[in-house]
């Protein structure tokens, strides 16, 4: 008895022997992408029953419209006659959409990498005239998966899936990323001054009289739209890496980067010219301007990396050389704008934020809305649009420095 | 959490308990060794202090396990002694309680991708034969004690891929580590 006693603990170690094998898992998600043949997707690009707003992207206003993105899905189409009722009027389908801008009845829209053009005349009877091959090039890929000549991802299949994984800890990636994109809307009157349309600082396109410029991961393009149904591409500039924005005002546009903003002038509409440079930190950066000063939001997260976030409010009367004028702490600011010496900006999880910018120098914050995560806006005419995480809402400003809600479109699941 | 956090109240009341009623005394053990299982073999240390009363002895124990990854078992514990024979004895002992992580959350850059973990807390188990060898006065013994021990924690990782427009949601990977190990060790209590 005493001899099987003291051989317990090796008899104990043979027994735990078998179960001496760490179980780790790892669980992640794959998407699986459901493709669609490109004619199919093309026929399919007009103005098809109205849908919920999902994943509400960037917005442009045009009129008494507002075309709103869903991301990667499309474009909802809004009747904001009356803005204390919105209704949403048709969708149009364009898989792989962040991007939009409209000139003169047409719609300019990225569809993935390319660049689409949409007949709106009559926004209820939206028809595909054409596209632009690889106008967009960084966006040929989407979580790991590419479109092929013929085919087109319209929808994305998650499937959580939960894998062993060896005995140590580890950081594997898991094998299909997800690229999840999104935009808002904001603001950004165009450089003509049209009040027929209007962009936000969200927006990668910009239209300048007879031209469209786009902004992709690492170039300015230019496109020259004489004829507004077929896009010609004239010109490209290389401005490094992690684009984000462009936003135009007069004679020039205003490109916001990762690492700084960048100036271009338009004396030659089709071959724009870098003029100034303003570096920062690194983050993300729209920017909108007017004829004396920038005002750029910067903020950490995702790509944008860095610590800050902030407003910086530059001198541009010299555009050679932007200088700094003031930084302003915030949350994590996105979009932004301005009306007269209004300045609204989307600050994130902070909420909305109503600035007095009569001295650009000296900003007062007059107003928070909190409990909304914002990502753009357009002020225009005593109305403000806003993009948040769960709708859009639209807010009277005709009493300076009050914002008043008029509605809210908000998101269904 | 709960349901880890019951045996120790029941044992800290029973311990209570047996001391209004018998008496028991203040015990405490101390102890260093390794854990080895299939991934490596690290080192722990634990103390565990309580009451003793007759064959039994219960308390609270904290300890640091390096197995895999730092970590800090916060435990209640049960011993039962017997084939007592003079300052000798063997016993059995039983820990649960839960195994909280003490490693650094990384922020991990790679090219453009932004990575950090977030780290909870595990189930943290064991179970032992020991001996018990008393020397010089009182109640001082060495402990000698194998064992199987369990510990485990999550982790969930996010990444911040490349993202063209906000807002963009950032992929979640979520681990889990269940580490299975033989536990050998040697102690001082009193």
């Amino acid at each position: 008895m005493r001899k099987t006693i003291y051989l317990l603990p090796v008899l104990l170690g043979l027994l735990f022997s078998s179960c001496l094998k760490d179980k780790n898992t790892m669980t992640y998600t794959i998407m699986v992408p459901v493709y669609k043949d490109k004619a199919e997707v093309y026929a399919n690009i007009k103005s098809n029953p109205a849908r919920g707003i999902s994943s509400p992207g960037k917005i442009f206003l045009y009129g008494n419209y507002i075309f709103l993105n869903e991301v990667d899905k499309g474009v909802h189409v809004i009747d904001n006659t009356n803005p204390a009722n919105p209704v949403i009027k048709t969708f149009i389908d364009i898989p792989g959409n962040l991007d939009i801008a409209v000139k003169d009845n047409m719609l300019y829209a990225d569809l993935y990498s390319d660049l689409v053009v949409v007949d709106i005349a009559d926004p209820l009877n939206a028809r595909f005239v054409r596209f632009l091959p690889q106008v967009f090039p960084h966006r040929i890929y989407s979580n790991g998966f590419m479109s092929d000549s013929s085919r087109i991802i319209v929808d994305w299949i998650r499937k959580d899936t939960t894998v062993p994984i060896g005995s140590s800890r580890r950081w594997g990636f898991a094998d299909v990323y997800i690229l999840s994109n999104s935009g808002a809307g904001g603001q950004g009157l165009s450089a003509t001054g049209n009040p027929t349309g209007i962009a936000g600082s969200m927006s990668r396109f910009a239209l300048v009289n007879d031209f469209l410029y786009t902004v992709n991961m690492s170039q300015l393009r230019s496109y020259n739209i004489t004829d507004r149904s077929n896009p010609s591409y004239t010109s490209a500039s290389n401005l490094g890496w992690n684009i984000e924005t462009i936003y135009p005002f007069r004679n020039k546009l205003f490109v916001g980067s990762a690492t700084g903003m960048f100036i271009f002038s338009l004396g030659n509409p089709a071959s724009p010219v870098q003029e100034g440079t303003f570096s920062h930190v690194r983050s993300c950066d729209p920017v909108i301007a007017n004829d004396t000063h920038a005002f750029v939001t910067l903020r950490n997260g995702t790509v944008c990396s860095g610590t800050s976030n902030q407003l910086d409010v530059l001198n541009v009367t010299n555009i050679s050389s932007p200088q700094l004028i003031r930084t302003y702490p915030l949350t994590n600011p996105h979009g932004l704008s301005k009306d007269n010496n209004q300045l609204f900006i989307c600050d994130g999880a902070g909420g909305l934020k109503l600035f007095d910018a009569t001295d650009p120098g000296n900003l007062v914050l007059k107003k928070t809305i909190e409990g909304i995560e914002t990502y753009d806006a357009i002020a225009w005419n005593n109305n403000l649009l806003v993009v948040a995480k769960d709708g859009l809402y639209q807010f009277d400003y005709s009493t300076p420095f009050t914002l008043v809600q008029k509605s809210k479109l908000g998101i269904t699941k | 959490m709960k349901n880890i956090l019951l045996p120790v109240i029941i044992i800290i009341a029973l311990a209570s308990v047996s001391s209004a009623q018998q008496k028991p005394a203040f015990s405490s053990q101390t102890y260093a060794g390794m854990v080895t299982g299939e991934a490596t073999t690290d080192l722990q240390l634990q103390t565990i202090n309580g009451l003793s009363w007759k064959q039994w002895f219960a308390g609270a124990g904290v300890g640091i396990d390096w197995y895999s990854f730092r970590s800090v078992p916060l435990f209640a514990s049960v011993n039962r002694s017997f084939f007592q024979k003079g300052k000798r004895s063997l016993f059995v002992s039983g820990d649960a309680g839960v195994n909280l992580p003490w490693v650094e959350e990384r922020l991990y850059t790679l090219d453009l991708v932004y990575r950090d973990s977030d780290l909870s807390p595990g189930l943290y188990w064991a179970g032992g034969l020991g001996y018990r060898f008393g020397v010089g006065k009182a109640d001082n013994a060495l402990l000698f004690q194998v064992g199987y021990s369990y510990k485990r924690m999550q982790e969930k990782v996010t990444s911040n891929f490349p993202c063209f427009s906000p807002p963009c949601v950032p992929v979640t990977e979520t681990y889990d580590y269940r580490m299975k190990r033989i536990s050998v060790r040697v102690g001082w209590g009193f």
